[in-house]
């Protein structure tokens, strides 16, 4: 049965035609549109490279926020990938409550993404809100997370990592999985608990790693709500990524030549980076089980 | 009940390999065949190009009187016990007997009278309540019997399902299938089998005939007793018998008595009953069964005593095998646990006497490996 | 998953009580800002933004009502109606599309298969920005603006591809010995589908529910690019509303409502969570 190639792409066939109509005509349609001037009333107009040009040298606001999304991206990811797991590892123990500890770091990461949470977050960071007055509590001055714009972009790289329940628990599994065999062996080698974690540890869960990093940037790059609900893309710009600056510049100000033009420096963006990490992975990502094959 | 004839079978996988190379292959109406050999000697392929679940790239397969390459898997008339039981885990016993009747459409009535039965037959009707989940592995092992019985097919055909169980287990499900098997022909209802296995005991205690296959070619067909006593190469000889037919290499010599087998310094004088046919001369592999070496001087024909240097014994209880070495080949003898006291007090490399029945000698062919007699 | 864990599973040297120090902080500083907003529900304005303790000084569950009614014509049963009107639609749709693609893309050998699995994985890393404006401009095109079609129709076609790729994954570790004993039996591919695929697939099915059942709640970008009238948009949409008119917010309005639309996600996963997290776990799935 699982021969029938007629049968296999029948069944496949409702992702084939959601492929093409969904991501790829409109991926198409987003790279054609670049090249045009477009305000859905008139149809569109052709002008070649001039968007892109325009982004590139006379849009002093792109370089801001592209500034401003590269920041998010390199300090949100590590941040919040280290974060996972270093819970992760510190979890990983013999202990009861493992699953309590579990669930109550994983629900923020599936609550995060919501509207709730952004308003809630707003609220938390307000002048006087409860971070300020926990900060209080130790003598510190309050902080104007939201009015600052040197401080505005921490507020959603903290939201960011608060959500690092996701990432933390596929590194629970792949530590887990760690036979425990290799450790004790590593001990009657003589390796210090340090040593077992850099030469042992780490080395077998760079699949897991590398995984986590790729996914983690990709929603990094993405990210929208908090952004949006939270600072509104300020104060000054400071919290303007590239996927407000996308919005704006199709839904609100009806230039969706430009718009796309931006989308595609995004994507090539995120492609750019994807490669790059996969191609840096042949020299740093350990496959246990595969045989080594030349290269 | 029908007779399953390959002829000619081939199969070749998309990537070139070539695992099942011409096989001619007749299973009568009834019998119970065996198909054994080491892994990869492409058994399971073959019992499963018979099922429907492998594509036959060359060749025909029959069962009965069709021809049935190009027929689905339900439609062969087969039915399938497999190595891992494959029970459905969602589904009670009962339903996991009655899932494929229920499928064709067979009345209820007549469902419950096949599922019934089959329980009784294989002693599981206090289980037909209970998931998989719940079974031991032989319990598992016989609901996936029953499956099989109650289908009524024209094929049984069983792929290493004792494999999973452990080995007391094994042997009782062993005497079990096989008294399944005769029981069913004695009530008139005699149940063509195909099993396949590695496990030599296991053929040669249940197979009626038993084929040896290794690498995807058939070495012999023949009924257990004249696999044992008369393999046809040297690979049958070796795979068939545990612990394993002794095999040296040798050379044929003249000798003053007509011939002999030259090992090393030693010439041990061959009867004439096992001369070959075609030769007098030249290399040849000399094998002789454990039990056809004593340490006891026995009266008899053909009997050859040669000194040999003890490595060790291990006792069975009942026997001992007694591993040695002559003129540099190691063997091994089998003999009761009576004859060999004080064998495992003697130091290694101690002096020892072997006598060999030469008259239960086999002769091969130092290249192909074919029987010489 | 990978090969089979211990008993007990994690690292059984050292002592425990210095990782339940560490855990136990952290816990603190991650769900305590979420209990203090449900305490601050009960609160005024003036309590709210003086005290850092959570509990209230008394219950009054002025703020609920409050918030629920909105300051728009709708109250919040309007909205919460809304998003189970997409949120469970496109459940269903996911769940069918999602099982039959990723039957197809474990079991079954097809034309251009290694391609279109190479573009599954691929699409699962381009921006949904990127993606939205061509799409609305599509929608748009048909008609379908301020409808919920676009909020589900391409659900239908499996694009949520971390689900096919989550299901592919779970069958892929399923040995085939009861598909062939099923084939045996006499089973077509339908009947296959459904006697022993689905059963079998039924822990990744619970998970592909939970997850899209939480995420289509939260979402935002689709409905604010999608959706223009008030009657119909969803709760997340509402929320925003209830804070972006005015500068003077009644926030423990705002926040009891944003409490309130919090708690289907949160149920759904209290309910669902042995599944949940050990499904994420293997399929790999963004929180």
């Amino acid at each position: 049965m699982y021969e029938n190639k007629r049968l296999g792409f029948l069944f496949v066939l409702p992702f084939v035609l959601g492929v093409l109509l969904f991501k790829l005509f409109p991926f198409v349609m987003s790279f054609a549109l670049s090249f045009t001037q477009y305000d859905v009333m008139d149809p569109p107009v052709y002008v070649g490279l001039a968007n892109y040009r325009e982004l590139a040298f006379e849009d002093p606001l792109f370089r801001k926020s592209l500034g401003v999304t590269l920041a998010f991206a390199l300090l949100a990811v590590p941040l919040r990938v280290g974060f996972a797991l270093f819970i992760a590892h510190v979890l990983n123990h013999r202990m009861r409550g493992i699953n309590f500890f579990r669930s109550a770091f994983y629900l923020p990461s599936i609550l995060g993404g919501s509207i709730a949470v952004a308003v809630l977050w707003r609220f938390l960071f307000a002048r006087n809100g409860l971070v300020n007055g926990v900060l209080g509590v130790f003598g510190i001055e309050p902080v104007p997370w939201l009015a600052d714009e040197h401080y505005s972009l921490w507020t959603i790289v903290l939201l960011f990592m608060w959500q690092f329940g996701s990432a933390m628990v596929i590194f629970l599994a792949a530590l887990q999985n760690v036979p425990q065999a290799l450790y004790e062996a590593a001990e009657i080698d003589g390796a210090s608990r340090w040593q077992q974690f850099r030469r042992i540890t780490v080395p077998l869960i760079t699949p897991v790693i590398f995984f986590n990093v790729i996914m983690q940037m990709v929603h990094a790059f993405q990210e929208f709500n908090a952004p949006y609900m939270i600072t509104e893309g300020g104060p000054l710009h400071s919290t303007y990524v590239l996927a407000l600056y996308i919005y704006d510049q199709s839904f609100r100000y009806f230039n969706f030549g430009y718009g796309s033009a931006l989308s595609w420096v995004l994507f090539a963006i995120v492609a750019g980076l994807a490669a790059l990490s996969f191609w840096s992975s042949r020299y740093w990502v350990f496959y246990a089980g595969e045989k080594e094959t030349r290269r | 009940m029908a007779a399953v004839t390959l002829s000619k079978v081939e199969k070749v996988y998309p990537n070139g390999f070539k695992a099942v190379h011409g096989v001619d292959l007749e299973v009568r109406d009834g019998e119970f065949m065996v198909l054994v050999g080491p892994s990869g000697c492409a058994k399971s392929t073959l019992l499963r190009m018979i099922a429907g679940l492998e594509s036959i790239t060359a060749g025909e397969l029959r069962i009965g009187p069709r021809v049935v390459n190009a027929l689905p898997a339900k439609a062969r008339g087969i039915a399938m016990v497999f190595q891992n039981y494959a029970l459905y885990p969602h589904m009670k016993v009962y339903e996991n007997l009655a899932f494929g009747l229920k499928l064709a459409g067979t009345p209820k009535a007549e469902v419950e009278r096949r599922v019934r039965h089959a329980a009784q037959l294989l002693e599981i009707e206090h289980l037909l309540d209970r998931l998989p989940k719940q079974l031991s592995g032989g319990q598992a092992q016989r609901v996936a019997v029953g499956r099989a019985i109650v289908k009524e097919p024209q094929v049984f055909l069983f792929d290493e399902p004792l494999s999973n169980l452990d080995a007391k287990l094994r042997a009782a499900m062993r005497v079990r299938i096989t008294e399944l098997h005769r029981t069913l022909r004695d009530q008139g209802r005699p149940a063509t089998t195909i099993y396949v296995t590695h496990d030599q005991t296991e053929a040669m205690t249940m197979g009626e005939r038993i084929c040896v296959l290794k690498e995807g070619v058939i070495q012999q067909l023949d009924t257990p007793v004249a696999l044992y006593q008369r393999p046809a190469n040297a690979f049958v000889a070796g795979f068939i018998g545990s612990p394993e037919m002794n095999i040296v290499e040798a050379e044929l010599v003249p000798s003053a008595s007509g011939l002999a087998v030259r090992i090393g310094p030693l010439a041990l004088a061959l009867p004439p009953t096992r001369a070959p046919a075609d030769r007098t001369s030249g290399a040849v592999r000399f094998g002789l069964r454990p039990e056809h070496i004593g340490v006891v001087a026995d009266a008899g024909q053909g009997v050859v005593r040669v000194d040999a240097a003890l490595r060790f014994a291990e006792h069975m209880g009942n026997e001992v095998f007694v591993h040695a070495e002559i003129a540099g080949a190691q063997v091994t003898a089998r003999v009761p646990a009576g004859r060999a006291e004080g064998l495992h007090a003697q130091p290694r490399g101690s002096a020892l006497a072997l006598y060999l029945h030469m008259d239960a000698a086999h002769l091969f062919d130092a290249a192909s490996g074919a029987s010489l007699l | 998953m990978s090969a089979a864990a211990p008993a007990s599973p994690g690292d059984p040297r050292g002592a425990a009580w210095p990782r339940y120090v560490v855990l136990g902080l952290v816990s603190i500083v991650m769900l305590y800002p979420l209990v203090w907003l449900v305490g601050a529900t009960f609160k005024n304005n003036a309590e709210i933004f003086t005290q850092i303790g959570f509990w209230p000084s008394r219950l009054d569950f002025g703020a609920y009502a409050r918030g629920w009614k909105t300051s728009t014509e709708y109250t919040f049963a309007t909205y919460f109606l809304n998003s189970f009107l997409i949120t469970l639609p496109r459940i269903v749709v996911t769940v069918v599309s999602c099982v039959l693609v990723a039957y197809a893309f474990a079991r079954f050998e097809f034309w251009g298969k290694r391609w279109l699995f190479a573009v599954m994985v691929g699409t699962m890393m381009l921006p949904l920005i990127v993606l939205r404006l061509p799409q609305y401009l599509m929608f748009r095109e048909v008609g379908a603006l301020d409808t919920y079609w676009p909020l589900i129709l391409p659900s239908a076609f499996a694009t949520d591809t971390f689900f096919v790729f989550m299901l592919v994954q779970f069958l892929r570790a399923i040995p085939r010995d009861m598909e062939e004993a099923a084939m045996i039996d006499g089973c077509n591919a339908a009947q296959m589908l459904w006697h022993i695929i689905v059963p079998l697939l039924r822990p990744a099915i619970v998970s592909v529910i939970v997850f899209q059942f939480i995420w289509t709640m939260n979402d935002f970008m689709g409905p604010l690019i999608f959706l223009a009238s008030v009657e119909k948009y969803p709760v997340s949409l509402a929320l925003k509303m209830s804070i972006g008119a005015t500068e003077e917010v009644e926030w423990a309005n705002v926040i009891a409502i944003s409490v309130v639309a919090l708690i289907p996600s949160v149920a759904v996963f209290f309910a669902a969570q042995k599944h949940f997290i050990e499904g994420a776990a293997a399929g790999g799935i963004k929180g």
